[in-house]
């Protein structure tokens, strides 16, 4: 394993898998044993999953992850997957192991693949992010063939484990030149639950980011979270990937891909619109899951004057792309939307880049003003806000 | 729950009365009394003079397990002043036991092993068990196997001490290092932070006994956490660090092959392989770690199991993990005093929550600490469980070398700088027991001072690059 360069992340490395591993992993994924029954809502579930994956060849949040960890599994890596619920998943949406309605038995789906594959270890853990962060960074540092990940129950949990995030996880590599390639799972984005539970405190890792030590990323389709997986493993460096992980986009109609892309490509650190740029005058940079609340008002508005523009990949941050972009719009306005407060997010952080890249910010700020908590805790409070982001930019 | 809870729980009266009871019609009483009185009545016909019953030896059998239980708290482990009083009662009195029964013969002598024996002969093996200079925690351990390990660990042979000149002389050695490291360091490079073992110098003899013990009981790996206090001299002592490393680096020499901002001297890691007695070496590994305290403790575990996975076929026995909470400790913070640190009895309550034992040990005995780091080591590997020992000792300067303690502890730190180092109180002990000459110690010290010198030198001339 060597250190990471700039070099590293102009191009992300081609991490599709064949149809023959598609077809073992998804056959394996949806097989139950003869003797076990899982409850009624999740034979029926399951069920469903695998006419998506297999007939429609379409892929949710959780196909996208599961296969993606398979799919590492196969090719004879270990995976040790620890985090408050990461068995059944915080949202009901993994189902990992699943539970014999009767006899409380567990059946673990990952484990089960093929005759010769890597161990599945995955583990609820209790809730301490500070110890079982530390734990898992840990365990992380034995082998470059493990591939460790962990999951807060929700993305601001992970406060309890900041000194663990900066005094290991960030720095670790530059002050003792031990490296890890761990992933964490940080469930994040404005829902209108309240203060606790809309921020993963995306600023604070962005503001810890230098020098290649960590990537941080908030992914917006299946098919990208599958690259981005797979491509911790599959480069000659390790470096932690800190995602901030979707909720609502767990379950949204728009949120699928194609099995298509991921028998081939690799992780997009940008996702550009296919709009006709000539027409373009506004073009909307955005991160997360606030792009389908964009993509909603620009195709029921039939918008073709404005183009959106996601930022997956938010550290290393992807310049010559989107120097690129701004090229290809050189005369449109340019807009950064994001749900956080000004002052949390990803603003601060891209306003700073900015400034040090190309000596001035390319973008005007459409979001939350700066806020002393993350969020409202009224629902209604809430929608008149995300709301307001979406008119302004539709204005 | 404890055997024999529903006797030490009760009155002797009321125990007394049950006997009679028993004696009267024995299904009068309830089943667990029936058999123990069965027992008695056995015990007493087949094993002792015949006796009458005296209810008396249920207060010597609360006396026993009083020890057992709360002895720890007036064990002899501090190396700087009297225990504070933490309200443990374990005068004869206290037990409805008189002057004049000291001389007495009791049955339940055989509680210890002793057979029946005086009241007196039993306190004094009672002490010499639990009041000595190490206090042993476990009898609030569920597990009845546990407690009747420690329970013949400690009284079938209550003396605590290692046995054989080349054991002793290794002791010895080891503390020499330990004590000359620091000094050496301190007068070559004045005023700069070192965080210095000095006060706990037992450590090296403790970490040595660790993993000799450990390789003994089929560990092949020992993964180590700490934080800075002692860790230079850990590094170099224990962990194989060259001495020209550890001076290049106060010298300000560092490796060209560094590829990052770097880190100061008491946070590195480091591994090695460790040469042992018997021949052969064990792989040894100290994480790096930041200056807040505790947080390498987890990571220190997570990679001792994720080695137990992969090099060991999840078989975890193989791997030792070892954490040191060196600073911060049982006397003092940075400047702030055990009573003000914590509400219980000991900075190692924690243990209780996760029912596992803990030794206290007095750091300026180090045969006892090296008794108690085999003892821990040998259960840790029976039990597959988590162990603590508590060295009691002291930090000789201030949090750093170059910091006054006396202005928040002006009195224990008078008595510290009054204070023999523990190299020259277990010298001056070898010395009064015959096993060594006088002159051995300024020997060992002289010598490894002028190898340290030469060393020292060596890297002024020549420039060190690691």
């Amino acid at each position: 394993m060597v250190k990471a360069t700039a070099a590293d992340f102009e191009k992300s490395p081609a991490t599709g898998i064949s149809e023959k591993d598609f077809q073992t992993i998804a056959q394996g994924l949806h097989a139950i044993p003869a003797d076990f029954k899982p409850l009624k809502k999740v034979e029926k579930q399951m069920s469903e999953w695998k006419t998506r994956m297999m007939e429609k060849r379409e892929l949710d949040w959780q196909g996208a992850e599961l296969l993606a960890y398979g799919s590492l599994l196969i090719e004879g890596s270990n995976i040790r997957f620890t985090g408050e619920d990461v068995k059944r998943g915080t949202f009901t949406h993994r189902h990992a192991c699943i539970f014999d309605e009767s006899f409380d038995t567990e059946y673990n789906r990952l484990n089960q693949l093929a005759k010769k594959q890597g161990k599945l270890h995955i583990h609820n853990s209790h809730l301490s992010e500070y110890g079982v962060l530390g734990y898992e960074f840990g365990y992380s540092l034995a082998s470059p063939d493990n591939f460790v990940i962990w999951e807060a129950q929700f993305g601001d949990f992970v406060n309890g484990a900041q000194i663990i995030i900066d005094q290991f996880l960030t720095s670790s590599e530059t002050k003792w030149g031990v490296g890890s390639g761990m992933m964490m799972l940080l469930p994040h984005g404005h829902e209108g639950q309240g203060p606790e539970h809309s921020s993963a405190r995306m600023e604070r890792f962005l503001q810890s980011c230098a020098e290649y030590n960590i990537q941080v990323a908030n992914i917006t389709t299946p098919g990208n979270m599958f690259h981005a997986i797979r491509r911790q493993m599959k480069r000659n460096f390790r470096i932690p990937l800190v995602v901030m992980s979707p909720k609502s986009l767990l379950r949204h109609a728009k949120c699928v891909s194609p099995v298509e892309e991921v028998l081939k490509g690799s992780f997009q650190e940008i996702i550009e619109d296919k709009a006709d740029a000539k027409k373009v005058k506004r073009v909307l940079f955005c991160s997360g899951k606030i792009y389908y609340d964009l993509l909603d008002a620009q195709e029921k508005g039939k918008r073709e004057d404005i183009a959106i523009v996601r930022l997956e990949q938010i550290y290393p941050l992807p310049t010559k792309q989107l120097e690129a972009i701004f090229k290809k719009y050189a005369n449109a306005e340019l807009y950064w939307v994001q749900e956080e407060p000004s002052n949390m997010g990803a603003w601060t952080y891209l306003m700073h880049q900015a400034y040090m890249q190309w000596n001035k910010i390319p973008w005007t700020y459409v979001g939350r003003i700066s806020a002393a908590s993350p969020a409202t805790g009224y629902k209604k409070q809430h929608m008149k806000e995300q709301d307001e982001i979406i008119n302004t930019c539709f204005k | 729950m404890d055997k024999f809870s529903f006797i030490s729980n009760a009155h002797p009266q009321y125990i007394e009365g049950l006997y009679n009871d028993f004696r009267a019609n024995p299904e009068s009483v309830e089943e667990e009394f029936r058999q123990f009185f069965t027992g008695y009545e056995f015990a007493s016909t087949n094993f002792a003079e015949p006796s009458s019953f005296s209810s008396d030896e249920f207060k010597v059998y609360n006396l026993i397990q009083a020890y057992r239980n709360i002895g720890h708290l007036v064990a002899d482990t501090n190396p700087l002043r009297p225990r504070k009083d933490r309200g443990a009662k374990l005068s004869i009195q206290h037990f409805g036991l008189q002057e004049a029964d000291l001389k007495k013969t009791f049955q339940v002598g055989s509680e210890l092993g002793l057979g029946p024996v005086s009241l007196e002969r039993i306190l004094e093996h009672l002490r010499k068990c639990y009041n000595g200079t190490i206090g042993f925690e476990f009898n609030f351990i569920r597990n009845d196997e546990e407690r009747l390990w420690f329970k013949a660990k400690i009284e079938q042979n209550p003396n605590f001490v290692q046995t054989g000149i080349d054991k002793k002389t290794k002791i010895l050695r080891n503390l020499n290092k330990a004590v000359v490291f620091e000094e050496f360091l301190g007068k070559k490079f004045i005023g700069e932070k070192r965080f210095s073992l000095e006060g706990g110098e037992s450590t090296i003899p403790a970490l040595d006994a660790i993993i000799h013990t450990a390789s003994n009981v089929g560990v092949k790996q020992v993964v180590l956490g700490m934080a800075h206090r002692g860790r230079l001299n850990i590094l170099a002592n224990i962990m194989g660090k060259t001495y020209e490393e550890v001076f290049g680096e106060f010298e300000g020499l560092y490796s060209k092959e560094t590829m990052g901002s770097g880190d100061v001297k008491y946070h590195k890691g480091y591994s090695s392989m460790y040469p042992l007695d018997k021949g052969g070496e064990i792989y040894i590994k100290l994480s790096p770690n930041p200056s807040h305290l505790e947080a390498v403790n987890p990571v220190v575990e997570g990679l001792a199991r994720a080695n137990g996975d992969i090099l060991f076929d999840s078989d975890y026995s193989k791997v030792l993990p070892i954490l040191i909470h060196g600073d911060a400790n049982n006397q003092i913070g940075f400047t702030t005093d055990f009573d003000e640190a914590r509400s219980s009895d000991y900075s190692s309550a924690i243990a209780s929550m996760i029912q596992a034992p803990v030794i206290h040990v007095n750091g300026d005995d180090v045969e006892a600490v090296v008794f108690a780091c085999e003892m821990a080591t040998e259960y840790r590997q029976k039990f597959s469980k988590e162990i603590f020992i508590d060295m009691v000792c002291y930090r000789k300067h201030g949090h750093n070398e170059s910091d006054d303690p006396k202005y928040t502890q002006p009195t224990m730190y008078e008595i510290i700088s009054k204070k023999k180092n523990p190299r020259d109180m277990y010298g001056e002990k070898l010395a009064q027991q015959g096993e060594i000459e006088q002159a051995l110690v300024k020997q060992m010290d002289l010598e490894f001072r002028n190898d340290l010198q030469a060393r020292l030198d060596n890297v002024k001339q020549k420039g060190h690059h690691l």
